[in-house]
């Protein structure tokens, strides 16, 4: 069986992905309450009769968790391992889970610390994905 | 529920899954003291290719049910196939109605992995149903339940080796049941030993894959035996969905999209699972709670009542969930150490329990039992 590991990008979240390989966070905004949301939706899960248009956000929050894959699980992901994903508290307002490299590195993101979520390629051939890096001077 | 039935739970991967489901609806119909033939509704949990669809079923077994219906292949509908029944008979739509989980897991690989059905799951619109996101290589649901579990022991400052009473616990009562797949004495040792899956989550905080199936007869009043007890479903409430809400997390733990804002223990003890029996968490003689990985068990002993909000690790230490124990949970093992069947297994031995047929494993007159998961499916049961 195929074991592509590439999102699925169509009309839903073309605009977050054409951003991530620019290295930017787009992310859907609530045109009534001007909220940040995630993940997608045709219709703001804030308030339903309202735009959803999608803007630039600062790519920047919190490293709320962290989990650690020590055995394979997806054989794209080979070359990483050890690898961690983490959830983030985006200051902007949603929570996004990211990539996290080399996890037992004094250098890698861990619970607590500020992160910045920077997009790179992971598989050969593949797109530009989150991954979260420590950010320590970047407050929101 | 006038009958119950299993299959044996075993790793193999020459069985078929009608023949597993076929064993289960048989020993339900002797159980209930009726032929086939009186069966006029079936509900299916899983379909193929892990399980065996309602169709297919019918036509193996012979069966001719005027009500037929089959819910999303996963564990949290478990409650809610049940309570579809009891609704079929309620209204008229049915009059006995199998209720029958089958499922083959062994020969296709692990969960997450490429050649298992639920691999392309994690690739869905907008994530996989547990959390996973293949893209980043946050495979399978065992990566869900980790990531609540890291961000529960931060935001409660617990310590995470608490956790080890839940696999422990159970897999004492698993020493009791002959059909648990996992028997073998597990030591706090070995359990600390083991390697890491999804750190922090440990070998022995996952349950392992069973092949097998159980089958529950749901039938109204007018259906039921008199000459021995039965067990009556009192209290069932529907599955929850929402931002609120995260299948391994409780609500207000604050992964995903859900707010921060953990229900009281007296809301929590207000489901309505508890209203519709009669029921109150300290009147709870056996629980079942859905277990495929550790972290839910304290998870769900919040989500319900049984302690405050953080407390749940703290709650299943010093025995209080073992037999013998304030609140015996999971006794014929859990999904950690009896086998991976989507909480049935726990189902049937609550109706056992009730029945007073568990041997070895009786809970002194057990009368009210509620089988619950974090996320809200849930299930009341009393002995009458």
């Amino acid at each position: 069986m195929d074991e592509a590991a590439d999102p699925i990008v169509n009309a839903l979240n073309r605009p977050f992905w054409e951003a991530a390989e620019r290295g930017v966070l787009r992310l859907p905004v609530c045109g009534a309450t001007m909220r940040a949301f995630w993940p997608p939706s045709p219709l703001s899960p804030f308030d339903v009769g309202a735009q959803v248009v999608w803007k630039e956000c600062p790519p920047t929050g919190v490293l709320l968790s962290r989990i650690v894959f020590r055995r394979l699980f997806h054989e794209p992901f080979s070359v990483h391992l050890p690898y961690a994903a983490g959830l983030t508290q985006l200051d902007t307002g949603p929570r996004l889970q990211g990539f996290i490299a080399r996890p037992d590195d004094p250098s890698a993101p861990r619970p607590g610390d500020r992160v910045r979520l920077e997009f790179q390629v992971l598989t050969p051939g593949g797109r530009h994905v989150p991954v979260l890096v420590v950010a320590p001077g970047e407050q929101p | 529920v006038v009958g119950v039935g299993a299959s044996g739970f075993a790793r193999d991967p020459d069985a078929s899954v009608l023949q597993l489901a076929g064993a289960a609806l048989r020993n339900a119909l002797a159980d209930a003291d009726l032929e086939a033939r009186s069966i006029d509704g079936l509900v299916v949990q899983i379909g193929s290719p892990r399980g065996a669809d309602y169709d297919s079923l019918a036509e193996a077994f012979g069966l001719d049910v005027r009500f037929s219906s089959q819910s999303w292949a996963h564990g949290r509908f478990t409650a809610t196939c049940i309570a579809h029944a009891a609704l079929a008979v309620a209204t008229g739509l049915a009059t006995r109605v199998a209720c029958v989980l089958a499922m083959k897991n062994s020969g296709f690989g692990r969960l997450g992995e490429a050649s298992n059905p639920f691999f392309y799951e994690q690739f869905r619109e907008n994530g996989g149903p547990h959390g996973e996101d293949g893209s980043i290589g946050l495979s399978s649901p065992v990566a869900g339940a980790a990531m609540a579990f890291d961000l529960y022991c931060r935001r409660y400052g617990k310590n995470r080796a608490l956790l080890a009473a839940a696999p422990l616990t159970f897999r004492r009562h698993a020493q009791l049941t002959d059909d648990a797949v996992a028997r073998e004495p597990l030591t706090l040792e070995a359990y600390q030993n083991a390697r890491m899956i999804v750190e922090p989550l440990r070998l022995y905080d996952c349950s392992p894959v069973g092949d097998g199936a159980v089958c529950l007869i749901v039938a109204g009043k007018a259906q039921v035996p008199r000459d021995r007890p039965a067990a009556w479903i009192t209290g069932v409430q529907g599955l929850p969905a929402g931002r609120d809400t995260y299948i391994f997390g409780p609500r207000g733990l604050g992964v995903g999209q859900q707010g921060l804002e953990r229900p009281t223990r007296q809301q929590a003890a207000a489901q309505p699972v508890f209203a519709m029996a009669g029921l109150t968490p300290e009147t709870v003689d056996t629980l079942g709670v859905y277990d495929s990985f550790s972290p839910l068990v304290p998870f769900t002993l919040e989500a319900f009542g049984f302690c405050e909000p953080g407390e749940g690790l703290d709650f299943i230490q010093d025995d209080r969930i073992a037999l013998g124990g304030a609140l015996p949970t999971n006794t014929s093992g859990g999904q950690l150490s009896q086998a991976q069947l989507n909480g049935w297994a726990q189902i049937r031995e609550l109706v056992l329990q009730l029945r007073g047929l568990a041997g070895p494993r009786q809970v002194p007159s057990a009368r009210r039992a509620l089988w619950a998961a974090t996320v809200g499916d849930a299930l009341a049961l009393e002995r009458r």
